[in-house]
């Protein structure tokens, strides 16, 4: 299913949560928001859930307008951030429950009968499986440990079978070890159910992970959109590039004309261009023909070495070299960056860093 | 769609009037009887010992002149079973939680028995139980089974809610059990004690069943003297008796919901 | 190491715990044990009130109103307690505050104030009097129903307040959930809202059994033919002196509201 979301606006009371969101979640792709704490990500979640009512706008399913249609009729699943796992039903309740509610669909399109016994059975069975939950039927989720509850919860959201899917920071109530290990088997599991699925999280690597389609949001509008890689390379603004990973960014502000110097590179920019120039910590390199540098802190982090440099100017920059490469602190170092061309955030005025 | 939002609106509407409705039904027969007070009408019926009396002030006179030594006994009476139960109740609530030791779980649901055991039969069975020891204490001893319960539930409610980090916390900061109480959980748990003292206020200030069974004529407790004031005095002057009994128990109350008091619910057994 | 902590600090729990086990013991469990060690070694007292009709039917009596009044209060309270409990309005608190007030009334005062609106010339008779010159409700309040409708007055505050409590621990997200997948108000409320509220429900039932088994200033007041259990005691044991028919009376009492109470409140804490 397709849904498109068309300048969503919500506020509680006078306090305005999120203004003029617009979206498109392409059909059968995975679709992350991230954003800070108040961006108002979770208040999109349950908007196109149905569980809130927009002030001013309109969402599509396929087409057709469910704006005002309550939730119980919207043919979603959720997951919540606390799983809200029903307590006094096992898990084999707790994953019928969906499955035996007869739910009438918005669209007469879609409509269908409450299932047979027979058919119950045997989805709670298939959701089960899928989620490797078939010793844990008779339990209550009380009995379960947190990764357990969680898998539950998913399994409840999809076994009816829904057209959209929408996960509200499922992983963030799990300890770090295991939210790894379920980040990935969940990635693989979202693409194997072929489903339009919401996904909401504040975690970088989480939506790096998951998304097809990235939307970045930040107090209550969407600041950017796009292929993850997209944005992760060429962001359009300081907000965006630093949150989704750690970036350096040069302050460029061109006088007069023809390629411009920086510290890291030489690039070609229109006269009276105001802004940043973006270069990736691991996109810095140890180049003898380079800047001098020097090193005022390294430390291994197993993967790479962290290295703060300090260059001529006063300008600090953040590099990732090679395992057990880097030179001791107060050391000198030339350094220069891997990528030919490096991106160019354009000073559009409003934005700055955040 | 738009209707079903109108028709969630309006159901609402109708709960909030239905409550509204409850609240006043439950008020009625309190601002009839003052209005019975002031006007001096006769709704009661053939008693009349009082119904000479002129006009209000002298009404309220006439209740204090008869019955100020009771009420001095019920003062009395407070003054002994609320600092008790606290004493009682507070430390072991946080026992409960903080510092549990073998059969304290069995303890703690003991806690809330007392609550199911009529007053009268308690009342009872103190007399026949307990000797040598003065009335005064016996009564104030079924007071504090009926409030010990409410302290050790409502300190209870506030240690669980408590971040036993932050005990913690002063622990870690050199603070010894002592200071760490006294500095730190006292403060914190001072709300629940406030709400707890009120809660114990206003249900020995009540008390009946207990205190009629262990009256004297030298050991009465105000409620046991509204029951003298309504078989024999005159309306006007029962009522004036039910307003001086109300005075400081809505006070109480509204400081109560003020301070989040849900615990009230189990009160005294009527 | 921490074994040794443990220790100590079971020690220190159980030594904080100590003066409420001592009241537990002194004033509760002792007087109950001395009163059941009498009628069981005064077998004929007891034998004596289960057989006579009088005793027994006072003891029925008791348990039939109780039931009823706990039972109607229960159904009257769960709308208002929802309203108070998940809506916000303004007056809420105010209309809290009123419905909490009754909590404190003695038995007596209660029946005071149904004999002032039904007593023989109660508000309620003269206003209908005065509208439609006819003789109503007079005297109600002597007869079951208005003893019905004291009982009432007095539990629907305790169920009101036992249920918000619950009510506003009900996670919202589990109504959220259930409506995400597909589940209509009544099925919410059938399959989500009642078998999670009904741990309230019954501990709501047992508060408002207990607080009438033991009430005894309503009949006091209003009893006239209709006598009520703890009535009866208070009769043997003042006006008859007979103080084993009075224990065994206590006893009886006592059993069958502790029975109740616990059935009720079994599997009502998780």
């Amino acid at each position: 299913m397709k849904v498109l979301v068309e300048s969503l606006s919500f506020s509680y009371g006078r306090e305005p949560v999120l203004s003029d969101v617009s979206l498109e979640l392409p059909e059968g792709g995975i679709t992350v928001v991230i954003g800070p704490s108040g961006s108002g990500k979770s208040t999109l979640l349950q908007l196109l859930a149905g569980l809130l009512h927009p002030g001013q706008g309109r969402i599509l399913f396929d087409g057709e307008e469910v704006t005002g249609v309550p939730t119980e009729r919207r043919d979603v699943g959720v997951v919540f951030q606390s799983y809200a796992l029903f307590p006094h039903l096992s898990v084999r309740e707790n994953i019928a429950f969906g499955l035996k509610t007869g739910r009438r669909r918005f669209s007469m399109r879609s409509s269908r009968r409450r299932p047979s016994r027979h058919t119950v059975e045997a989805r709670v069975w298939d959701a089960a499986a899928l989620l490797g939950l078939e010793r844990l039927l008779d339990r209550r989720p009380s009995q379960l440990s947190g990764g357990e509850q969680q898998r539950v919860a998913l399994a409840r959201a999809v076994a009816p079978r829904p057209a959209l899917l929408l996960l509200d920071e499922p992983l963030s109530a799990l300890d770090a070890r295991l939210r790894r290990a379920v980040r990935t088997e969940l990635a693989s599991l979202l693409r194997k159910l072929g489903i339009t699925v919401f996904y909401v999280t504040h975690d970088q690597e989480e939506a790096m992970l998951l998304a097809d389609h990235l939307v970045v949001l930040n107090e209550g509008r969407v600041v950017q959109a796009g292929l993850p890689l997209d944005l992760y390379r060429r962001p359009e603004t300081p907000f965006v590039a630093s949150f989704l990973g750690e970036a350096n960014l040069v302050a460029v502000a061109v006088d007069g004309k023809g390629p411009e110097r920086t510290a890291l590179g030489n690039l070609v920019l229109p006269a009276g261009s105001r802004g940043w120039l973006l270069v990736r910590p691991e996109d810095v390199k140890e180049d003898p023909a380079g800047t001098e540098a020097t090193v005022t802190d390294c430390r291994g982090m197993g993967a790479h070495d962290r290295v703060v440099l300090l260059l001529d100017g006063g300008a600090e920059v953040l590099a990732h070299f090679p395992p057990e490469s880097a030179p001791a602190p107060g050391s000198k170092v030339r350094i220069g960056t891997r990528c030919r061309k490096p991106h160019f955030l354009k000073d559009s005025g409003a934005a700055r860093t955040g | 769609m738009r209707a079903r939002r109108v028709r969630r609106r309006l159901f609402r509407r109708a709960g909030i009037a239905a409550t509204a409705a409850l609240a006043l039904a439950l008020l009625a027969p309190i601002a009839i009887t003052a209005a019975g007070a002031f006007s001096r009408a006769e709704w009661y019926g053939q008693r009349s010992e009082g119904s000479e009396v002129a006009d209000t002030p002298a009404l309220f006179r006439y209740v204090l002149g008869i019955w100020g030594g009771t009420l001095v006994r019920s003062g009395q009476v407070v003054a002994a079973v609320v600092p008790l139960a606290l004493l009682i109740g507070a430390p072991a609530a946080w026992a409960f939680r903080r510092r549990p030791f073998p059969g304290s779980r069995l303890l703690e649901s003991a806690a809330l028995v007392p609550l199911a055991v009529p007053g009268v039969a308690l009342g009872f069975s103190l007399i026949q139980a307990v000797e040598g020891v003065p009335r005064f204490w016996l009564l104030a001893a079924g007071h504090l089974a009926y409030t010990v319960p409410l302290v050790v539930r409502t300190v209870g409610n506030a240690v669980e809610t408590l971040d036993p980090r932050i005990e913690a916390a002063a622990r870690s900061l050199g603070a010894g059990p002592a200071e760490t109480a006294a500095r730190v959980t006292l403060p914190l748990l001072l709300p629940a004690l406030i709400l707890s003292a009120l809660l114990v206020f206003a249900v020995s200030w009540g008390e009946f069943n207990v205190s009629f069974l262990l009256a004297t004529p030298l050991l009465q407790t105000f409620p046991a003297a509204l029951y003298s004031t309504y078989t024999t005095n005159s309306f006007p002057v029962a009522a004036a008796a039910t307003l001086v009994f109300l005075a400081p128990v809505v006070p109480a109350l509204i400081a109560i919901q003020a301070l989040g008091g849900e615990e009230f619910h189990r009160g005294l057994p009527a | 190491m921490t074994r040794d902590r443990d220790t100590a600090s079971a020690w220190t729990g159980a030594l904080l715990a100590l003066p409420f086990l001592l009241f537990l013991c002194g004033v509760v469990a002792w007087p109950l044990a001395h009163l059941a060690g009498r009628a069981v070694t005064q077998g004929e007292a007891l034998r004596e009130v289960l057989a006579a009709g009088r005793y027994r039917t006072a003891l029925v009596n008791s348990l039939a109103l109780s039931s009823a009044a706990a039972a109607a209060s229960v159904l009257l309270s769960v709308g208002p307690a929802w309203i108070l409990a998940r809506e916000r309005f303004r007056g809420r608190d105010l209309l809290r505050t009123a419905i909490s007030l009754p909590l404190t009334f003695s038995g007596v005062l209660v029946g005071f104030l149904m004999v002032v609106l039904l007593g023989r010339i109660g508000a309620i008779p003269k206003v209908i009097g005065a509208l439609t010159g006819r003789e109503m409700f007079s005297g109600a309040a002597y007869t079951v129903g208005g003893l019905f409708l004291a009982y009432l007055y007095f539990e629907v505050p305790r169920a009101v307040m036992t249920l918000e409590a619950a009510f506003r621990r009900f996670p919202r997200e589990l109504d959220s959930a259930a409506r995400t997948l597909g589940a209509g108000a009544l099925q919410r409320l059938v399959r989500i809202g009642l078998p999670i509220a009904a741990p309230a429900l019954r501990s709501t039932l047992a508060v408002t059994f207990s607080a009438s088994m033991g009430s005894f200033g309503v009949a006091l007041i209003l009893s006239r033919r209709f006598t009520v259990a703890p009535l009866e005691i208070y009769t043997e044991m003042t006006g008859f002196l007979n103080d084993d028919v009075a224990g065994a009376l206590c006893l009886a009492l006592a059993l069958i509201t502790l029975a109740v109470d616990r059935l009720l409140s079994l599997g009502s804490r998780r």
